[in-house]
């Protein structure tokens, strides 16, 4: 058992992520090619607009319940909110963040703008302290919007007129995966703008607009997106509930920095955060990247139901090291 | 005279009336033939009798929109006559399309197609079905069976759906079948009707399921007409105008060449084809849809489409112990479609959009860097 826990501790995370990201991505992008269909609540960006799919990402559905009336939100289809959101939670709490580490296709689009971009070796950009917390808000603020714009499609908030229902899933309309997962898929038809109104125009070249940076983005920054991403506010809900942990013992860490140097988001908090044992926090995507860089033994580890799945060892961090340098 | 100012004379005037109004080249529509269309009782919560069509029709889907209890009243009438004669209009070809636009006109979609109805009432038009008459469910699972026709009223006849994932989920077609002897000739006539029956609640793992998505053909269909791809993966109708129809026509499961098939749209155009041997004719659909400013484009926008499929066959054939020397097919059937992505889609602005995104973002990243950049410190002794 000893020795088990011992290759997995030297092992090197980084390589074995990559290659399940790999398999994630074509699953939830090309699994509708062998009738594969995960489920319709997925905690992460299994965008619907791809025809060939694996699964779906739970936002669109969530936005589009939001449409409903308050009479039907708050009876019999209602449970079908609560029962998406259940299966949506149920999902997440398997894996929590790791979802967005491990399976996300634009978190792995993301990697591998960054893979590129290292290749023509071009040094990452980073936030500033001050400008890292401002960020961070966005998605909150994406969240909220999320669910009153489709909210004011099916009820009229202080008497003012309802909303079309071109304004029935504002988020997908903006997000990046909509225009680049269904390109995997050879369609390319979402790299429009759409002229058949003026409420689809405006979302249309938003979502266009966006896509752009994007790109530009996630070249510069690592995990550029993934701090502006309401999937990931609204995993943070359901965060403590999960059954996959990352905890620090805070007495055993000597605040070198490392995790924060080599994490991917750039959350400070998890070097200086000595108080609190749970160290996920909402911008992060549990890559492990923190663990597998941390030279003190069991100062950081992942758990599942209690059980250490991955530590960190002072041998595993010299071993990844040396490899490195070789 | 007086019989001629009957009531029964002017429904029949208003009759011709909406159907010419509706199908604008009525001859080419072929009288001859049978529709099947929605009863207007399925269109109408009860209690609502003489309430006006609305003209863009947004029927059953208003109706469940908006949480009245139509479905759930319609669902322990099935097939009502007395509401059908009630509805107002009489019965036109749903070939018109008009039956379609009942139907979330709106929305752009088919019979709500994202909305199920635990049963669905149609009626058969124009009334002039024969007694014998039967009908027929090809279930979305390739699977048939026999439906009633209650003939005795006014030919309305109602399909009961199980609200669950099952055999019925996905695309159903309904036939309705009579003949008779009609100037020496036997007429054999069949209409169509395809039906959806899906709720996102059951999933929508037929996607990628091609035997549930195919159209089909009854091979007990004296002639069948067949439509290709009018489905999308998620039980969307995806015609749009200026599609090419590759319609296949069968009789009693074969196909049949030489079958001439006529297609009308709700604005008049029409094309006439014939099958080749392999029993197929692909004809390309019209784009008749040109509002003046892109300001007034609806992309939901209806454009209705009616198809007939005709040949007659020598032969001395018998039937009730008459015996004749041609029997003529007719075979009917409706659809819709709707503005092509093209029309509204702009690849070149998207393109431009996101290029100016992209370069915006790699500008202000760059220049956020060249600030950030700290000037080297050089440390100068003073001797």
């Amino acid at each position: 058992m000893s020795s088990i826990r011992r290759f997995l501790n030297n092992s090197d995370i980084n390589r074995f992520r990559f290659y399940f990201q790999l398999f994630a991505f074509v699953l939830l992008v090309y699994g509708g090619y062998l009738a594969i269909n995960i489920g319709e609540q997925l905690p992460t960006f299994a965008c619907v607009f791809g025809e060939k799919r694996g699964g779906s990402c739970y936002l669109l559905g969530f936005q589009h319940q939001m449409t409903f009336p308050y009479a039907r939100l708050f009876s019999g289809p209602g449970i079908g909110v609560l029962i998406g959101l259940a299966t949506f939670a149920g999902f997440f709490i398997i894996f929590n963040k790791a979802w967005c580490g491990f399976a996300c296709p634009l978190g792995t689009i993301q990697d591998w703008l960054t893979i590129l971009r290292r290749k023509m070796g071009i040094y990452y950009s980073n936030y500033s302290e001050p400008v890292f917390k401002g960020l961070s808000t966005i998605k909150y603020i994406l969240l909220a919007l999320l669910i009153l714009i489709p909210m004011a499609i099916g009820n009229s908030f202080f008497g003012l007129p309802t909303l079309n229902h071109d304004f029935g899933v504002p988020f997908c309309m903006i997000c990046p995966g909509r225009t680049l997962l269904p390109l995997f898929n050879g369609d390319i038809s979402q790299l429009t703008i759409d002229f058949s109104s003026k409420t689809k125009m405006v979302f249309s070249g938003l979502g266009m607009g966006v896509t752009g940076m994007f790109l530009a983005g996630a070249f510069a920054k690592k995990r550029f997106f993934c701090l502006f991403c309401p999937m990931s506010a609204l995993h943070y809900i359901f965060s403590r509930a999960s059954l996959l942990r990352l905890t620090k013992d805070g007495e055993k860490c000597t605040r070198c920095g490392n995790c924060y140097r080599v994490c991917d988001v750039g959350i400070r908090a998890i070097a200086d955060d000595l108080d609190h044992k749970n160290i996920v926090k909402d911008d992060c995507m549990m890559c492990l990247k923190c663990v597998s860089a941390c030279p003190e033994d069991d100062c950081l580890k992942a758990t599942y139901l209690g059980i250490p799945l991955y530590e960190s060892t002072a041998e595993g961090f010299f071993r990844r090291r040396l490899k490195k340098d070789d | 005279m007086k019989g001629v100012y009957s009531r029964g004379f002017f429904a029949t005037c208003l009759s011709l009336v909406l159907l010419l109004g509706l199908c604008p080249d009525l001859s080419m529509a072929k009288t001859d033939a049978i529709w099947i269309a929605p009863a207007k009782a399925e269109r109408k919560p009860s209690g609502q009798p003489g309430q006006p069509h609305h003209p863009e029709g947004h029927g059953e889907s208003s109706a469940q929109q908006s949480g009245r209890p139509a479905q759930t009243s319609q669902a322990g009438r099935p097939g009502r006559p007395e509401q059908a004669k009630q509805s107002g209009r009489p019965g036109r070809p749903s070939g018109s399309g008009g039956e379609h636009a009942g139907h979330g006109g709106s929305s752009g979609r088919f019979e709500s197609e994202h909305r199920p109805l635990p049963v669905r009432t149609y009626q058969i038009v124009p009334e002039q079905l024969l007694p014998e008459a039967r009908a027929m469910i090809l279930q979305a699972d390739g699977t048939a069976r026999d439906l009633d026709v209650e003939t005795c009223h006014t030919n309305v006849f109602s399909v009961k759906l199980p609200m669950e994932e099952g055999p019925m989920h996905g695309p159903n077609n309904i036939y309705v079948f009579d003949q008779q002897i009609k100037d020496g000739v036997l007429e054999v006539r069949t209409a169509k009707w395809l039906t959806i029956h899906h709720s996102c609640g059951w999933g929508h793992d037929y996607r990628n399921d091609p035997e549930r998505l195919k159209a089909r053909s009854l091979e007990s269909a004296p002639l069948d007409i067949v439509v290709d791809n009018l489905w999308d993966g998620n039980f969307h109708n995806a015609l749009h105008s200026g599609d090419e129809l590759v319609i296949r026509v069968f009789s009693y499961g074969k196909p049949v060449a030489g079958v001439t098939l006529t297609i009308i749209t709700e604005k008049g155009w029409t094309k006439r084809k014939k099958t080749d041997a392999d029993g197929i004719a692909r004809v390309q659909l019209i784009r008749d849809y040109y509002p003046s400013t892109w300001q007034l484009f609806k992309r939901t926008e209806l454009g209705k489409l009616a198809m007939t499929a005709e040949f007659t066959k020598e032969g001395a054939s018998n039937y009730k112990g008459e015996v004749v020397d041609k029997t003529h097919y007719i075979s009917s059937f409706s659809w819709k479609y709707v503005p092509a992505g093209d029309d509204y889609n702009s690849y070149s602005y998207g393109l431009l959009i996101g290029s100016l995104g992209f370069l915006g973002s790699g500008f202000g990243i760059f220049q956020y860097r060249l600030k950030r950049r700290k000037p080297k410190k050089t440390v100068v002794f003073d001797e």
